[in-house]
């Protein structure tokens, strides 16, 4: 069992920021009950109403995404003419409400969809997808650059069969996705090979190990402190990856400690090691004591101890893994 | 928790791209009919583009800037670079008028240049040539060779001629046909300070457009020539 867990983070360019205009970027990550949905778009700066349509275009990707990915992996179907045709009712509605032009609302759009068998991505315009694997980061989606750096594909582009780039696959041996738009890529992606830098790799590995919050912070810190630094543009990024899972080590760890903290639980430490681990393979974000119930088969009381303790030691497990638990049990 | 974003990710880690490069020719007319007053302007107009370039974040970084004169010689007096790099050269006056042979020599460097991002793996914006003339080009047979050239690469907008005429002993009738983009601005004042905080405020807008669509009308180097052909009338 893996824990996945998702990252979305935006800046403002030093442009944009210069001229008062607002960051035309908007980006969305989501994860719920196995299923992780990344989207970012980019606003083209010379529509005046990009910024509308690139949160557009990722509410509506983000929503659709969530509610047709099961369909799409288990029928292999195609989807991109239904996906981009709500993008573009929905942008055809603001501009009817608001009495402007739909083109003034143009944006690029990558994605990517995974739950722990199959994932699915996409890509319009020039934002980046990568993967992560054992062999580092990989680009599985990028625009070839022509001769007019200025001019990129959009959700409104003609035809949407030669302008979007989507792939569908297993899961095996991934360990993380990524969206940027063009801005974040030029501080993490080299121009003159198209691979990844290095600390590219660095916000995966630090995805496995830090806090949710902590890793929240940082990229956030990240993001406006060094990589908008780079560019006058708007940066946003976006990504998933797994959590570590706590080693058996810890896992005896916790089990003691839950043990300490409830005495009137009659059962052997062993037990309780047991009920703990499925009691982790079954959690989710937000945990749903329905949903651990019905997966891990574990009593009521027990699972409603168990997050007790869980919250009474302020960790998440999903996020943290419970590698601290060993130094706890040596301060007790 | 300071702790942790200190070390979240190295600074030298990061990708070291180039900024997108601007590439500017200023292709200039240095026959005798410059002499005096127009030489000695141009000059000043040059020092003052380079130091309002200097003086922008954005244009300081993206802008590649190179000089072709043409007299009766053409001579490239400076080559691509930033403007860190830069001072500013003084054009002396003398000789006949080269157009023709001044133009192709832009656009090869122009098309030569765009060969060494693309080789480099560099981002460019499409070169912009700003063609300066006081008088009658005295190699027509070269004129005529390197209009169509320069013509169907405006059509694929990879490259824009703005065409400046100066005083009033020109070919009006040429110099309307130089570009099929940007229209001819004719400078009696023989001032071009104007021209040049102008051409200065265009290169930093380019220098900071991001992604546009491709099937818009209204992209950076088109927003540049219209704003240029408004300012025309």
């Amino acid at each position: 069992m893996v824990y996945w867990t998702a990252h979305a983070s935006i800046v403002t360019g030093s442009a944009h920021l210069a001229d008062g205009m607002p960051c035309q970027d908007a980006v969305r990550a989501h994860q719920s009950n196995g299923l992780s949905v990344i989207v970012s778009a980019d606003g083209l700066s010379s529509c005046d109403n990009a910024h509308f349509g690139a949160e557009i275009t990722t509410k509506v990707t983000m929503r659709y995404l969530i509610g047709a990915f099961d369909g799409i992996v288990r029928t292999n179907r195609q989807f991109r003419h239904e996906l981009i045709g709500m993008i573009r009712s929905a942008h055809q509605a603001y501009a009817a409400r608001q009495g402007i032009d739909i083109l003034s609302l143009q944006s690029t759009l990558t994605f990517v969809a995974h739950d722990s068998h199959h994932h699915i991505l996409g890509r319009i315009g020039d934002g980046v997808i990568g993967m992560y694997d054992a062999n580092g980061v990989h680009v599985a989606s990028m625009e070839r650059k022509t001769e007019q750096i200025e001019m990129t594909d959009t959700v409104l582009s003609g035809n949407i069969d030669d302008v979007m780039d989507i792939r569908m696959g297993p899961m095996e041996g991934i360990s993380g996705f990524v969206v940027m738009t063009d801005g974040t890529a030029h501080a993490l992606v080299r121009r003159s090979d198209n691979t990844f830098s290095d600390a590219m790799v660095s916000l995966f590995k630090r995805l496995e190990t830090m806090r949710r919050e902590d890793y929240h912070a940082a990229l956030d810190d990240a993001m406006k402190r060094l990589i908008c630094k780079k560019t006058s543009d708007d940066c946003s990024i976006a990504l998933t990856g797994i959590v570590q899972a706590p080693k058996p080590r810890e896992l005896d760890c916790a089990a003691r400690l839950y043990i300490r903290f409830f005495p009137q639980d009659t059962n052997r430490g062993t037990v309780i090691r047991k009920d703990m681990k499925r009691f982790m393979d079954a959690l989710v974000f937000p945990a749903s004591t329905d949903h651990i119930k019905r997966v891990s088969g574990i009593s009521p009381d027990r699972i409603y101890r168990m997050i007790l303790f869980f919250e009474r030691i302020k960790w998440l497990v999903r996020d943290q893994g419970l590698h601290r638990l060993v130094m706890t049990e040596r301060r007790d | 928790m300071n702790m942790a974003i200190d070390r979240f990710i190295d600074e030298s880690d990061l990708a070291d791209n180039p900024t997108p490069r601007t590439p500017v020719i200023l292709c200039l007319d240095v026959s005798f009919s410059m002499a005096g007053e127009k030489i000695k302007n141009l000059n000043k107009g040059i020092r003052d583009l380079y130091a309002s370039i200097a003086n922008d974040q954005y244009a300081r970084m993206s802008a590649d800037i190179a000089i072709v004169t043409f007299e009766t010689e053409v001579r490239l007096i400076e080559d691509f670079s930033t403007i860190e790099s830069k001072t500013p050269p003084t054009l002396q006056a003398k000789n006949g008028t080269a157009l023709g042979h001044g133009l192709e020599m832009a656009v090869n460097h122009a098309n030569a240049r765009k060969d060494a991002y693309k080789m480099h793996g560099t981002d460019y914006h499409q070169p912009m040539i700003f063609l300066m003339t006081d008088g009658k080009p005295g190699d027509m047979g070269k004129v005529r060779e390197v209009l169509p050239i320069i013509h169907a690469l405006e059509r694929e907008k990879k490259l824009t001629v703005f065409p400046i005429g100066i005083g009033s002993d020109l070919d009006e009738a040429l110099m309307r046909t130089i570009s099929v983009r940007a229209n001819n601005m004719r400078i009696e004042t023989v001032n071009f300070k104007d021209l040049f905080t102008w051409l200065s405020r265009s290169i930093s807008t380019v220098a900071m457009s991001p992604s546009e669509s491709a099937e818009q009308s209204s992209e950076t180097s088109d927003l540049i020539v219209k704003e240029w052909n408004d300012i025309l009338g």
